[in-house]
C-alpha cells in the first residue's frame, strides 16, 4: 500500500504540475519561437500563461496558440493567460514580439481534462530564434 | 464581421495558350480584427508547382502586412527606381526606340525600313542597379506591308507572330537579335516590322526596409507566417518564408488587443522570385 501511494505520487508529479518553458527572442522583429505541445487523448483543453518584461519601453511579447482551424493570442501586456479547448493532440504555439530588442519570456503550460485535472503534456521545440 | 474577398493587386498577364499564365500577386482585401482579447484572424494559403516547367516548384511565400490605420507606411517599391527594359529597332540609319518598359507590362513599337535585316537591341538602362534579380521578357514580331498585311519574317528568336520563349537579362547587360523581313509572294514587300516586348519580370520591392528597423509600424498589428516547422513574425515589413510547395498559414493579431483594419499581399514564388501557383485564400477563423 505504501509503495502504491508512493508510485501514485510519482505519477501525479509527472502530470499534476504545470510545466515551464523559458527562452529568449533575438533582436530581429521577425524572430519567432515555434513549439509544439502534445496533450494526451484525455485532454479537454490546454492552459497557457506567458510572462516577460512589462516595462513600458520593452517589446510586448505575444504567443499564438493554434490547433486545427482555431487560434488564440495572449500577450505580456493585457491578457496573459488563456484556456484553449482543442481536445487531445498537438497544440502549436508561436512566440514573437512587436519591437526590436532581445527579450526573455517564460511560458507556463499544461494540458487538462474536463475536470481540470492535468493530463500528459509534452513539449517539442521546433524553432528557436 | 468582415468581407472576405480576394482580388489581384497587380494583374494577370495571359500571353496566349502557348505561354503560362503569370500571376503577379494576390491581396487579401480589407480585413478587420476586433478589439476582443485574444482575437486572431487565421488563414491558409496553398503554394504549388507552376504549370510552367521553366518556373517549377515554389521556393517561398512572400508576404506583406499593411495596417490600414497606420499614418505612415514603410517605404515600398513605389519609392525606388523599378526594373526597366528598353528596346531599340535599327536598320541602316533608321531607328525606333521604346523606353521604360516596367516590370509586368508590355509595349509595342515598329520601324519602317522595308525588306531586310532589322536589329533589335534590349537593355536595362534606368533600372535600379541595387536590384540583383534578372529581368525576364518575351518578344513577338511581325513583318508587315504598307497595308498592315503580314509579309515574310524570320529570326532565330522565334517564328513570326509567335511569342518567343522567356529570355533573361541581368541588369546592366544588353541583348541583340536579328529579324529578317522579306517580300511575300502574296502580300508583297515589307514596309515595317512591328515588335511587342513583354516585360515578364516580377515587380517586387527593390529596397525593402530592414525588418529590424521597421520604425514606421506602430507595433499594434502583427502577423505570423507558418509552414512546416518554420515561422516568421512581421509588424509590417515584407517577409519571405521558405518552405517549398505546400500549405502556409497566416495569423493576424494585435499585441495591444486593438481593433484593426488591415490587408496583406502574398505570392508563392520560385527561387528566382517568379510566381508559381497560389491558391485562393482560405479563411479558417475570423475574429
Amino acid at each position: 500500500m505504501k509503495n502504491f501511494l508512493f508510485l501514485a505520487l510519482i505519477s501525479l508529479s509527472s502530470n499534476g504540475f504545470a510545466h515551464d518553458f523559458s527562452s529568449r527572442l533575438s533582436n530581429d522583429i521577425s524572430s519567432t519561437d515555434y513549439i509544439n505541445i502534445s496533450c494526451d487523448n484525455l485532454t479537454d483543453k490546454i492552459h497557457i500563461e506567458i510572462s516577460g518584461n512589462k516595462s513600458a519601453d520593452a517589446p510586448i511579447i505575444s504567443a499564438q496558440i493554434f490547433k486545427d482551424s482555431k487560434a488564440k493570442n495572449i500577450t505580456t501586456q493585457g491578457a496573459s493567460r488563456v484556456d484553449f479547448q482543442g481536445g487531445g493532440g498537438a497544440y502549436n504555439m508561436t512566440i514573437n514580439k512587436n519591437k526590436i530588442g532581445e527579450v526573455n519570456y517564460t511560458l507556463v503550460y499544461h494540458c487538462e481534462d474536463a475536470n481540470g485535472d492535468h493530463t500528459e503534456t509534452d513539449l517539442n521545440e521546433l524553432q528557436n530564434q | 464581421m468582415k468581407k472576405i474577398t480576394q482580388n489581384l493587386v497587380w494583374s494577370f498577364l495571359i500571353l496566349g495558350s502557348s505561354l503560362p499564365q503569370v500571376v503577379f500577386g494576390l491581396d487579401s482585401d480589407t480585413q478587420t480584427l476586433t478589439a476582443n482579447t485574444g482575437a486572431i484572424d487565421f488563414f491558409e494559403i496553398t503554394c504549388t508547382k507552376s504549370n510552367d516547367i521553366s518556373i517549377g516548384d515554389t521556393d517561398h511565400l512572400n508576404f506583406k502586412l499593411i495596417d490600414n490605420n497606420a499614418s505612415t507606411q514603410a517605404p515600398t517599391q513605389s519609392l525606388v527606381a523599378p526594373q526597366l527594359l528598353n528596346a531599340t529597332l535599327t536598320k541602316s540609319k533608321l531607328s525606333s526606340k521604346i523606353t521604360n518598359i516596367s516590370a509586368s507590362t508590355n509595349n509595342v513599337f515598329s520601324l519602317k525600313g522595308g525588306n531586310g535585316a532589322y536589329t533589335l537591341g534590349i537593355d536595362t538602362l534606368g533600372t535600379n542597379l541595387s536590384i540583383k534579380t534578372v529581368q525576364n521578357y518575351t518578344i513577338q514580331y511581325q513583318c508587315l506591308n504598307a497595308t498592315g498585311q503580314a509579309t515574310t519574317g524570320s529570326s532565330t528568336l522565334t517564328k513570326q507572330n509567335i511569342p518567343s520563349k522567356t529570355k533573361t537579362l541581368a541588369n546592366g547587360k544588353t541583348a541583340k537579335y536579328i529579324i529578317n523581313c522579306a517580300k511575300n509572294a502574296t502580300s508583297g514587300n515589307t514596309d515595317s516590322v512591328k515588335v511587342t516586348l513583354f516585360n515578364n519580370t516580377f515587380s517586387q520591392p527593390a529596397t525593402l526596409p530592414p525588418s529590424n528597423t521597421d520604425v514606421a509600424s506602430t507595433g499594434t498589428l502583427a502577423a505570423q507566417v507558418i509552414s512546416g516547422n518554420k515561422a516568421k513574425n512581421t509588424i509590417g515589413a515584407n517577409i519571405d518564408l521558405q518552405s517549398g510547395n505546400g500549405i502556409y498559414n497566416v495569423m493576424v493579431n494585435s499585441p495591444t488587443n486593438a481593433a484593426k483594419s488591415y490587408h496583406f499581399e502574398y505570392s508563392c514564388l520560385n527561387s528566382a522570385n517568379m510566381p508559381t501557383q497560389t491558391s485562393p485564400l482560405k479563411t479558417l477563423q475570423d475574429k
